[in-house]
């Protein structure tokens, strides 16, 4: 990666930075492009909302039912002979 | 997943090898909806998925003795699900191995918004600042997401379902679906990417 950032190659690496993969120079160089890129921090603001808006998503939990159906599958199966 | 949940999954699993039934339960209740989202996410089939985790349930119960805690043990009940979804996927000639995918090439940004030299055309439209809850009471919004969900290759969906659904950190991602670290980031960033692109068109 030179000094220089271009906005594609900074958005193509915006998941290995939030990781904490893009470090020392890389992550230095990164770091000056978003700080004086508007567009890029608009682009990385839009992925960071889809982020949270992802992990904002209702999870159902398991109906008692199906737990139900799960302890009985497993005590059949322990009665029948290991295979 | 920090040192106290493992401690206290430690004690869960034994538990459950002794024989206590409501650890048993416990497990299957706080277990079950994840590995069918997961399994659903790798089969791309609901009635496969419900076979392949009543499957992965009887293995789990059966082999729990054998669970060496080198991971954690939601990483090794999904490395269960995996293979059993694996093996009737490879009977259906239907199985691309995660780091396959990860390795083929794909664009995670559009390159057509971006000049030859690597700069954007036009800036790309500010979103609002709403909460996330906020985004999710628009019903278009979900029915985005979901849509966008549905259609990504098997291996984004995996790592997007466990990483930002499911909540789990990276290091139980590689372990559960056995990819490397740069795999992992590669796939969430062009899941992200694809869903970010589709909540786009449904953004004010």
């Amino acid at each position: 990666m030179s000094l220089v950032l271009c906005c594609r190659d900074a958005m193509t690496r915006l998941t290995e930075r939030s990781e904490g993969a893009l470090a020392g120079a890389e992550g230095a160089t990164f770091a000056v492009h978003l700080t004086i890129c508007a567009r890029c921090k608009a682009y990385r603001t839009q992925l960071e909302t889809t982020v949270g808006v992802l992990r904002a998503m209702p999870r159902e939990e398991a109906k008692t039912e199906d737990v139900d159906a799960i302890l009985r599958l497993l005590a059949d199966t322990d009665a029948e002979p290991k295979r | 997943m920090g040192a106290a949940d493992r401690e206290e999954e430690s004690a869960l699993v034994g538990r459950i090898l002794a024989g206590e039934a409501a650890a048993l339960r416990l497990l299957i209740e706080r277990e079950h909806a994840t590995l069918l989202r997961f399994a659903r996410a790798i089969t791309r089939d609901d009635d496969l998925a419900q076979e392949v985790v009543q499957d992965a349930w009887i293995r789990i119960h059966r082999s729990l003795a054998t669970f060496e805690k080198r991971s954690s043990l939601r990483t090794w009940m999904a490395r269960i699900v995996i293979n059993r979804a694996k093996t009737l996927a490879v009977r259906a000639a239907r199985w691309v191995p995660f780091a396959e995918e990860a390795e083929a090439h794909e664009d995670a940004v559009d390159l057509a918004s971006f000049t030859q030299r690597g700069f954007w055309r036009e800036s790309p439209s500010r979103w609002h600042a709403e909460t996330p809850e906020r985004l999710l009471d628009r019903q278009q919004v979900t029915a985005a997401i979901e849509a966008e969900i549905a259609e990504l290759p098997t291996a984004q969906r995996a790592v997007l379902t466990l990483r930002d659904l499911e909540g789990w950190d990276s290091q139980e991602v590689c372990n559960a679906l056995e990819i490397s670290e740069s795999n992992q980031r590669v796939l969430l960033h062009r899941a992200r990417s694809r869903v970010r692109a589709g909540l786009a068109k449904v953004m004010p």
